[in-house]
């Protein structure tokens, strides 16, 4: 979400002039950078606004930030950047939770875009709700009989079904900047799909 | 914030738990649920010619609070008309169970349970409101 601390990210820094990978602190001099508390997740590492990502990549831009803003490293200064740098880290570690999880990456993705979020929107793709039903009590059969063999199958076919959706996932959020509404429905469609999915899974 | 005596109640001993045939016309099925913990609701109805409501079956995947606000909404909409069972607000079944906060959701869940149980019978009457579903409006 914009707001007054929307500003572009400093490409130099203002102490040492060098080049940032990061709005939030200088890899070279450690000076850390008051950037708002709502600044956009993906610019925090220095990325494009896009699902697709580096996972290994992501994690990288995370312990090589994490080890400029760092608490620890802030304990003899002043009591404002001992303040800052636990924002910083609180706000960075949240952004990286966030990032890191496909299914939380395109939440974020859709709900700053000005998408509905699963409480606004319960709406589902098709039948899910009633194909969730219906697993739930074949779970619940198989579990009663003790059948390992129909637990697994029901594993792998929910497993297959998240990837299918997953997949849906990635290509709707990379229609998102088309601002159609019914790109923001039918993503967050999907996405409320995954929650029952996830859901179902966790049962087995 | 520990359960209610009364949800323990319903969830211990749930009233009318189980199905009722789906491809009998006078029973209405409502799914319904929460993305945002994943419960599954669904509820049951069988209308007699009096359009009252004659039988009523619950299966929730979910919290305690959801297990006892859709057994109390089975308890409930028995022996009403659908334009009475309709009139059941999620407000009375917090109520009724003392919900907690957090727990209000529960009894939303239960309440769009009921009208969605009702909406698939008035559509298999042919009496649907919602015209643009499965296109029986010229019944209507």
């Amino acid at each position: 979400m914009p707001d007054s601390h929307d500003k572009p990210v400093p490409l130099k820094c203002t102490s040492c002039q060098r080049p940032m990978d990061s709005p939030v602190c200088c890899q070279d001099c450690h000076t850390l950078y008051p950037v708002g508390t709502s600044e956009d997740h993906f610019k925090l590492f220095g990325l494009p606004r896009r699902y697709a990502l580096d996972l290994d990549d992501l994690h990288q831009r995370f312990l090589s930030i994490s080890r400029n803003i760092h608490p620890d490293f802030f304990g003899a200064q002043a009591a404002e950047m001992q303040a800052l740098s636990l924002r910083l880290s609180a706000q960075v570690n949240e952004a990286y939770a966030t990032l890191k999880d496909p299914v939380l990456r395109a939440e974020y993705l859709l709900e700053s875009t000005g998408g509905k979020s699963s409480a606004k929107d319960k709406s589902v793709p098709g039948e899910l709700l009633a194909e969730v039903m219906l697993m739930r009590e074949a779970i619940e059969d198989a579990r009663a009989a003790a059948d390992s063999e129909t637990l697994a199958a029901r594993r792998a076919e929910i497993e297959a079904r998240q990837a299918a959706t997953l997949e849906k996932v990635a290509a709707l959020c990379g229609r998102l900047d088309e601002q159609s509404e019914n790109v923001q429905t039918e993503l967050r469609q999907h996405l409320n799909a995954m929650r029952y999915l996830g859901n179902l899974l966790a049962t087995l | 914030m520990p359960y209610s005596e009364k949800v323990i109640d319903h969830f211990e001993n749930p009233r009318n738990i189980g199905s009722l045939d789906r491809g009998n016309e006078s029973v209405g099925t409502g799914i319904v649920g929460a993305p945002e913990c994943g419960d599954v609701m669904r509820l049951q109805i069988q209308v007699d010619e009096n359009n009252r409501i004659v039988d009523a079956k619950f299966k929730t995947f979910g919290c305690g609070s959801a297990i006892a606000s859709s057994s109390l909404a089975t308890e409930w909409i028995k022996g009403k008309t659908v334009d009475e069972a309709l009139e059941i607000k999620n407000v009375e079944i917090a109520r009724e169970l003392a919900l907690p906060p957090v727990k209000i959701h529960c009894s939303v869940l239960a309440e769009d349970a009921i009208r969605a149980a009702i909406a698939d019978y008035k559509r298999k009457q042919g009496r649907s409101d919602k015209p643009e579903s499965a296109g029986q409006s010229d019944s209507a």
